[in-house]
């Protein structure tokens, strides 16, 4: 287990340093200003001094993205299963969703503030808006995939449509419920902070997306780079989460999770 | 009885047949000429467009259906996959768990409860599904195509099982299949159809005086599997007549 999960890291971690190592050499080579590009070091020495104010600042965002998220997974599975049930609601309802999704969520980001102020709130409503339709357009997908056979098994035993539900589209639809929750984990975070940017105070209880802010006013680039990478940090914990979550669901039946 | 699909296609027109109450009757004959269509109407999953479904108590019997394909929950185990009509019907926990344990000794799954299907072999999961059909203890069972997927040697095993536990439940059986050795095996009385459109074309009782693995080889089988053979051959030289 141990040794199979060291060797799936090892390829992105050579990666990643690959990466952080030419960063460097380009830095030392072409010598640009601070301002623009800082080096890896710079980066590290930002978050270093500023960690007491950065990680609380991350949790907190973090804290909003997972608040959304949960909204979002319960709101998509729930729609998601209405649509699926009445094609009269799916006609009806499913182009609208995709309109939605098609609004830029900077754009609705004000009209969030003026319905939830300012706060973590509207992090949280950005954050569920944002990641709510992959997880709708995942569970209706899922459960109209359902196998006419076994419809046809739980109509012969006359099921009803709450144990047709429960007993068989759900968990039929599990396995393309968990990817779209996976994408939607990672949109949480950039719904986040997109809410943050429009909606918070800087103060004591600053999320990422205000540091963000506070250091680029400040020509702080340093502390910026640090500050995203911490929050996509907080994205891939989520990410990591719900993956293993879905992981620990389907392991035992199905080949998605083998 | 007759039934024409909404899209014009006559499955069945003019089939008539009498199912003998507590005996095993087999529907044989090609692709499309109706049996499974015919057998769906018998378990009222499908409405004749003419004519009906008639049973001798009056009321329809409890069915129950086993397909071709297993049909079983992936991410159920294979004790409460057999426990699930009980389950959806209301049953306590307990009773149905040690009625599908019941049955699942009956075919000879009895160690292999809490395996998932996907565990399974082919003939370990209709096997299964033979046993989530018997769970309910049907008065009628209506099994189509069931071995149709398997190879022959699990398949004559699994004929045998199906004559096993029919002489222990003694339901009415319905069978469909388009093999004519299994039909004249465990058919008591054999009904053999053609398609274009579904129809019945005979009928034959084989009088065997017992089934067991060693009539597949006698001559009196072979002369019943000949006759069918003979009766589904001048329905394909009517047909080709008529065109």
């Amino acid at each position: 287990m141990i040794a199979r999960l060291l060797r799936a890291a090892l390829p992105p971690a050579i990666v990643v340093i690959a990466l952080v190592a030419a960063w460097d050499i380009a830095v030392r080579l072409m010598q640009p200003s601070e301002y623009l590009v800082p080096a890896p070091l710079a980066v590290a020495r930002a978050f270093l001094e500023q960690r007491a104010e950065l990680v609380p600042a991350a949790l907190r965002t973090a804290g909003s993205a997972a608040a959304g998220f949960a909204i979002a997974a319960a709101a998509g599975v729930l729609a998601g299963s209405v649509l699926a049930a009445s094609r009269f609601l799916m006609r009806g309802l499913y182009p609208l969703a995709t309109l939605l999704q098609m609004v830029p969520l900077v754009a609705i980001a004000p009209i969030l503030v003026i319905w939830c102020g300012y706060g973590p709130r509207t992090s949280v409503a950005s954050a569920a808006i944002v990641s709510v339709f992959p997880v709708l357009a995942a569970t209706l997908d899922g459960m109209r995939s359902t196998d006419p056979g076994l419809a046809e098994l739980f109509g012969v035993c006359r099921a009803s449509r709450l144990q047709r539900w429960w007993k068989l589209e759900l968990p039929w639809a599990l396995p393309s419920i968990v990817t779209g929750l996976r994408i939607a984990a990672g949109l949480s975070v950039i719904g986040a902070i997109v809410g943050e940017f429009v909606g918070a105070f800087a103060g004591d209880a600053s999320p990422i997306g205000i540091i963000i802010l506070s250091a680029m006013r400040e020509n702080r680039t340093d502390l910026v780079f640090a500050s995203v990478a911490l929050a996509a940090a907080a994205g891939f914990a989520l990410f990591g989460l719900v993956s293993l979550l879905g992981w620990a669901l389907l392991r035992r039946w199905h080949a998605s999770a083998g | 009885m007759g039934r024409t699909f909404a899209d014009g296609t006559r499955a069945l027109a003019g089939a008539s047949l009498m199912v003998p109450a507590g005996a095993i009757t087999a529907l044989v004959g090609p692709s499309g000429c109706g049996k499974t269509t015919l057998l769906r109407m018998m378990g009222g999953l499908d409405a004749p467009t003419s004519g009906a479904v008639r049973f001798a108590g009056g009321a329809r019997p409890r069915a129950a259906f086993a397909f071709q394909e297993p049909r079983l929950l992936p991410w159920r185990s294979v004790v409460s996959n057999v426990a699930l009509p009980l389950e959806l019907a209301g049953v306590p926990r307990g009773e149905r768990r040690a009625r599908a344990e019941r049955i699942l000794d009956r075919v000879q799954l009895a160690g292999a409860g809490r395996k998932l299907p996907g565990q399974l072999s082919g003939g370990m999961r209709m096997r299964a599904s033979i046993a989530r059909a018997l769970v309910t203890e049907p008065e009628l069972l209506l099994l189509d195509e069931p071995f149709g997927a398997l190879d022959e040697i699990t398949r004559q095993a699994l004929d045998d099982l199906l004559l096993a536990l029919w002489g222990e439940f003694g339901m009415t059986v319905v069978v469909v299949t388009h093999s004519i050795v299994e039909a004249a095996y465990l058919g008591r009385q054999v009904v053999v159809m053609a398609p274009a459109p579904g129809r019945v074309v005979g009928c034959i009782k084989p009088g065997f005086a017992s089934r067991t693995p060693a009539l597949r080889a006698t001559p009196e089988f072979a002369a019943s599997t000949a006759s069918l053979l003979q009766m589904l051959a001048q329905s394909m030289v009517r047909e080709k007549g008529a065109a």
